[in-house]
């Protein structure tokens, strides 16, 4: 079997030096590179193959989630593990949707830490239940709407359609009714219609209702 | 002069002119009527002596005929207008009555008087013919004579005509009770002018020294000489221009009051205004601005006068009206220009535009220095954020790592791991607690997301959001600050007061501005009187820095929230 080679960008030395004596000690497994920042980690890259890459978040001069794209697009056989302080659900939909394999926080156990790097070598991602959550908890919210009227709008284009008045839509749907207001007023823009008459019929027209 | 007002220097002048007028016109008739009335009282008593001077010469010239006629008829007989008619052969002289003379006339007819001196005998005379070599004489009393001088026609209550002979002796009875008018010696202007051959008039003194108007002639027949006097009181004949004297008094007094009431009227009319105006004007320059209150009836200049004061006043109010909103601060307040010469009204509005620019400056001013100060704040708690998250936490991850290799124990390693990863949790909280590095990286929307996730999870409450802001770099690293503190805040709020059990938010993104909406079923509180503890101040502070509105609502049965933050082209 053959070694798994990896590269550790991370800005801290002293933690750099920590994952390596904790890898070294494995046979399958050999730390071929380390970069302090997003910079050296290309040029790492350009010099040695990596099947896996540990990529901090947060270095000087680099965001390690824009960073994910690029390796993925120039290198598609190396595959990425956030390493990372970023607890946050945000961090972790980013990096999956920019590429990233597998997303572990710097606590990780050993074991845990060796498991991943395994599961992602071979092309699996990894993600345990807790980073598992907060990416579903805001996968919701990401979702792309190529409709020319916004999900809310549209939302409110049904409550408007139902016949409830501005303030029944602002208190179903949790907004001010000044929102409401402007959001209709959008939709009239966005459909090019007067009115609200106008604008139902408009839109039964164009199937949206 | 001067020192008069103008209501007494136009009576004065009124008065003046108007009496001079008067008193001008009242002389010259007066003088005029005077002037009538003597030549009219010199007509009456020269036509009374001319009356009374014919009647008596007839009398004396029938007596003479006769005399005449009886002495040629039948010379003894005594006839019945002579109580004594003879012929003597040689002049009887005081022999026949003791008035004649001693030697005889040289005519051949005259006329003696014999009047006696005692004044209750009559007038007397002795007729004297000289022919046939003697001498006819007939003696006569005419009593007649001092009743056609008694008639007083036209001669009023002093008007008398009177007899005086050669020797100066009263003949007649005078009018004025005198003792022995016969003795009486006239030596009066009007008797010397008489025997001189003058007939006429003159105003003179007479016998009683008192002024009067007098008529005189001469009576002259048969050689006796008597001068005939006519003459009324000076006093009396002027008693009709006396009248007038009066009268014209009580007319110039009349129209004295007349003139003093009409120049009171016109002293109302005209100067009372003026002096109201005046008042109205000194008031104003002590800066009492007050206008005429009583509607203005008049038409005429000074009711126009009255009119432009109170357009005046009011323009003036206006003015202080504007000057104060300016003090105030209303900068806002519109101000129309009286007219192109509105010297003040462009001053001020010059100084309104002056102080706006200042306070413009200032606002500026004092919102760059909150703002920067605010930004440092942030700068400072993002750098310790960092420092802890990116800090410090790999350290303790590092120690991690050293732990997890060098420890053999394996539960005193689980021990020390677990503790290190309650000191790694409690890192990464202060460091979001300082600021979420979601913020940074993701924005307000999903930061606030994120502290509403954490809320639920805390505290159980039942938490609805929704991110509605697709594109966080649409606005300003520094807005999605604001927006998060300001929303942190009013979490905060509703977990340390409102007692709430559930939560919906809301953040929408706009082509034009964010805003946020938050509405809780919390107790909530006044919000006149919140305490300082709800960071009330702070939030409105922060919104009202980024130029945008914030409205906070409660009522027992919970609080809405909402700002509006305007999205700048050049966030």
């Amino acid at each position: 079997m053959s070694t798994i080679k990896i590269i550790i960008a991370d800005d801290h030395q002293l933690f750099r030096n920590g994952i390596i004596s904790l890898l070294e000690k494995r046979e399958d497994m050999e730390v071929v590179g380390e970069a302090a920042n997003g910079d050296k980690l290309m040029e790492l890259l350009e010099l040695h193959h990596a099947h896996v890459i540990l990529l901090d978040i947060s270095m000087p001069d680099t965001n390690g989630l824009d960073l994910v794209k690029d390796i993925r697009a120039k290198y598609p056989n190396s595959h990425i593990i956030m390493l990372t302080m970023h607890a946050e659900g945000q961090y972790v939909v980013k990096a999956v949707k920019n590429g990233a394999f597998g997303y572990l926080l710097k606590n990780v156990d050993e074991q845990e830490l060796i498991t991943a790097i395994q599961q992602v070598s071979l092309g699996k991602k990894y993600y345990n239940a807790e980073i598992s959550e907060l990416m579903i908890s805001n996968m919701s919210i990401e979702g792309e709407t190529l409709k020319p009227l916004s999900e809310r709008e549209m939302e409110i284009l049904s409550l408007v359609s139902d016949g409830l008045t501005t303030k029944e839509i602002a208190d179903q749907l949790f907004v001010s009714t000044r929102t409401v207001e402007t959001h209709r007023v959008n939709m009239m823009k966005k459909l090019n219609v007067q009115n609200t008459a106008e604008l139902i019929k408009k839109a039964a027209h164009l199937k949206l209702i | 002069m001067s020192k008069l007002n103008i209501g007494h220097r136009l009576a004065i002048i009124i008065i003046g002119f108007s009496m001079s007028a008067i008193l001008t016109v009242a002389f010259l008739f007066f003088r005029q009527f005077e002037e009538a009335l003597i030549e009219r009282v010199f007509l009456q008593l020269s036509s009374v002596r001319q009356l009374k001077a014919s009647r008596i010469l007839s009398e004396l010239q029938s007596y003479e005929e006769k005399f005449t006629q009886q002495i040629d008829q039948n010379p003894d007989s005594a006839a019945f207008d002579f109580y004594e008619l003879g012929f003597f052969n040689s002049w009887p002289g005081k022999s026949l009555h003791h008035k004649l003379p001693d030697s005889p006339p040289q005519d051949t007819f005259s006329i003696v008087s014999i009047t006696e001196a005692n004044m209750s005998e009559p007038i007397s005379l002795a007729f004297i013919a000289n022919r046939d070599q003697g001498y006819y004489i007939a003696l006569a009393s005419l009593p007649q004579i001092q009743d056609i001088l008694l008639e007083r026609t036209g001669l009023g209550q002093t008007g008398e005509t009177y007899l005086v002979d050669q020797e100066l002796n009263l003949l007649s009875l005078s009018r004025f009770n005198l003792d022995n008018p016969r003795n009486t010696k006239i030596e009066t202007e009007a008797v010397s002018r008489a025997f001189s051959g003058i007939t006429g008039e003159a105003l003179i003194r007479d016998y009683r020294q008192k002024m009067v108007f007098s008529a005189f002639d001469r009576i002259s027949i048969g050689g006796l000489e008597w001068a005939i006097i006519s003459e009324i009181d000076y006093q009396e004949a002027l008693i009709p221009i006396n009248n007038l004297k009066d009268n014209l008094a009580y007319i110039l007094l009349g129209i004295l009051i007349l003139l003093i009431l009409g120049s009171f009227l016109v002293s109302k009319m005209l100067v009372r205004p003026v002096q109201t105006m005046e008042k109205k004007l000194t008031e104003l320059s002590h800066g009492k601005i007050e206008g005429i209150r009583a509607p203005i009836q008049r038409k005429d200049e000074i009711g126009r006068m009255f009119t432009a004061l109170n357009r005046l006043v009011e323009a003036l109010r206006e003015t202080i009206r504007y000057a104060d909103e300016i003090g105030a601060g209303n900068f806002g307040a519109s101000y129309n220009l009286m007219s192109d010469q509105d010297q003040m009204g462009k001053a001020l509005i010059v100084m309104k535009d002056k102080l706006k620019a200042f306070q413009d400056r200032e606002d500026h001013l004092r919102k760059a220095n909150q703002q920067s100060m605010l930004d440092g704040e942030e700068k400072e708690r993002q750098r310790l954020s960092k420092e802890m998250h990116d800090g410090l936490g790999p350290l303790l991850t590092t120690f991690r790592l050293q732990v997890q290799s060098n420890i053999s124990d394996s539960s005193r390693r689980n021990e020390l791991l677990k503790t290190l990863d309650e000191i790694i949790d409690e890192v990464r909280h202060i460091s979001n607690n300082l600021m979420p590095s979601v913020l940074a990286d993701f924005g307000a929307g999903e930061a606030i997301g994120n502290l509403l996730q954490r809320i639920k999870k805390e505290h159980g409450l039942e938490v609805r959001y929704k991110n509605d802001m697709q594109d966080p770099g649409k606005i300003s690293r520094a807005s999605h600050i604001l927006i998060y503190r300001v929303a942190q805040e009013a979490i905060n709020n509703i977990i340390r007061h409102a007692e709430a059990t559930t939560i919906k938010a809301s953040l929408t993104a706009f082509d034009d501005r964010i805003s946020f909406f938050m509405a809780d079923n919390g107790r909530g509180f006044d919000t006149r009187a919140a305490t300082s503890g709800h960071g009330l101040r702070n939030m409105k502070e922060r919104v009202k820095l980024a130029s945008g509105i914030i409205d906070i609502s409660s009522t027992k049965s919970g609080t809405v929230i909402e700002f509006e933050i305007p999205i700048y082209e050049h966030d």
